[in-house]
């Protein structure tokens, strides 16, 4: 499988790249006052109003200042997310044996790249959103 | 063969559904470039270049109006169904009905019919298991009449029947009349069974918090024994309005217009503090003053300078906003399903600089405060 590695400061996390729609440069965002905590506002990508996702509040990771650098859009059943993250790595090929499965509080997958172990982010972490 | 006169040819066609939205998102999306033109129009010193766009901004304006009739659709196209519901209810529960639906060439817009018709449905099936219980009645009528003042669409449904003895309902509800959207939901539970008006009652507030929406109301009148009448009173909104845009703690938002009564400069209005609620006199009106960014809770670095009278349903509030921007056209998209939860935003709208304002539901904030 393919998947797109981001950061999130000096972390690497990695995402299906079936999941993702498009990649888009920080732009303005709408606050939306009284909603969720990990939500960061509303874009308007495309003719859509999307909403923007703190990435770090939904992988349990401190929140960090320089987030904003990078949206990743996200095509989910409910309709498009964006995940603001600091920035885009790169698009790796990796065997699916390389992915494993730690049951901690939630599904939580790591790849093994290279020997460095990077968090998945999956559809079932995202469709909680 | 008798020529085809243009009197005998059908005034209309027809059109598939999904065609006419995508024409009508097109027509969205053109509404949303006026305002960039409006403001490109400024930029010109040119006068045959402003000539050209004031042009545009006229044929857009004019697609726009003929948008709107085109999306409008005649009540009658659901009276078939309707009465067919009263045929089968008079046959399962073998009571002999009149049934009457006046105003069915009133027009609505194309969103609201099927709504409507589930809460016409849903009050027929109540009429038949609630209302016509007495079995000596001589003839068991449902009427009901739709009209059109171009603003609301008010729709009666009335039976002979039961009814209910409504003072006394109100004088134990502690209200002046029955209109269940201005009642909360303990109060419409404890109405329903006052009456014993409906089985179904998780679905009467389902179809009552959508009513709540659209900034409607739903009215009871009745008498023991004689008649039970509901009016049910639906704005006809369009998804293409006119906005005023207003700054509340730094953030550009709109409020649709037609909500808008009085705009207030707040140094030329007293303000007065009674139970911990701030009050003005308008018109020798008693009116609750919200400050939106208290209610938003959002801080604002800027001393609010506005106030808007706002008015619903005849229910009115004053808000206090930091500053007034702009009066514009404004395209409202429905806010994404994960704000749903968020009450005093209605929607979202983009504006000619490309971002995202949010609309306030000045309905649903009314109803809240």
């Amino acid at each position: 499988m393919q998947v797109l590695t981001f950061f999130l400061g000096p972390e690497r996390f990695a995402i299906d790249i079936k999941l993702v729609d498009t990649l888009e440069n920080k732009m303005p965002i709408t606050p939306v006052p009284k909603s969720k905590t990990y939500i960061t506002g509303l874009i308007s990508h495309r003719g859509d109003v999307i909403p923007v996702i703190n990435t770090c509040l939904i992988l349990s990771e401190d929140s960090i200042d320089n987030l904003l650098e990078k949206l990743i859009i996200i095509n989910l059943e409910s309709g498009k997310i964006a995940l603001a993250v600091s920035g885009i790595d790169d698009v790796l090929d990796i065997e699916e044996e390389n992915i494993e499965t730690v049951n901690l509080n939630e599904d939580m997958s790591v790849v093994n790249i290279d020997t460095h172990i990077i968090p998945l982010l999956t559809y079932k972490q995202l469709k909680k959103i | 063969m008798d020529q085809l006169s243009p009197d005998n040819v059908s005034e209309f066609s027809t059109v598939n559904r999904k065609n006419l939205d995508e024409l009508v998102s097109l027509v969205e999306e053109l509404v949303i470039n006026k305002v960039k033109i409006e403001k490109m129009k400024n930029e010109f010193s040119n006068s045959t270049q402003a000539k050209i766009l004031d042009q545009e901004l006229r044929i857009i304006s004019e697609i726009q109006e003929s948008i709107k009739k085109v999306r409008l659709i005649k009540i009658k196209t659901i009276s078939k169904a309707l009465s067919d519901l009263v045929d089968q209810y008079s046959k399962d529960y073998c009571i002999h009905t009149q049934f009457l639906f006046n105003g069915q060439e009133t027009q609505i817009e194309n969103s609201l019919i099927s709504y409507i018709h589930n809460l016409l449905a849903y009050f027929i099936k109540d009429i038949f298991e609630k209302e016509f219980v007495i079995s000596d009645q001589a003839l068991s009528q449902i009427s009901i009449s739709a009209q059109s003042d171009g603003k609301d669409l008010t729709t009666i449904i009335e039976s002979n029947g039961k009814g209910f003895d409504a003072e006394k309902i109100c004088n134990v509800l502690n209200k002046k009349d029955i209109d269940l959207l201005s009642f909360s939901e303990d109060e419409v539970r404890k109405f329903i069974s006052l009456t014993s008006s409906s089985d179904n009652i998780d679905y009467l507030l389902k179809l009552r918090q959508d009513l709540l929406h659209l900034g409607g109301s739903l009215k009871f009148e009745s008498e023991l024994n004689t008649f039970r009448r509901i009016t049910i009173v639906i704005p006809m909104s369009s998804s293409i309005m006119q906005g005023l845009l207003v700054t509340i703690g730094n953030q550009v938002y709109a409020i649709p217009l037609e909500f808008i009564e009085t705009i207030l400069d707040k140094k030329s209005v007293k303000i007065k503090k009674s139970h911990r609620s701030q009050m003005i006199l308008h018109m020798e009106h008693v009116i609750r003053l919200i400050n939106v960014s208290d209610l938003l809770q959002v801080e604002t670095s800027e001393e609010p300078s506005c106030i808007l009278i706002v008015n619903s349903n005849n229910s009115r509030a004053a808000l206090l906003v930091d500053s007034l921007l702009d009066q514009t056209d404004m395209v409202i998209k429905n806010k994404p399903p994960i704000i749903k939860d968020v009450n005093e935003i209605k929607g979202t709208t983009i504006l000619g600089d490309g971002l995202v304002t949010l609309v306030l539901d000045i309905p649903s904030i009314l109803k809240e405060i």
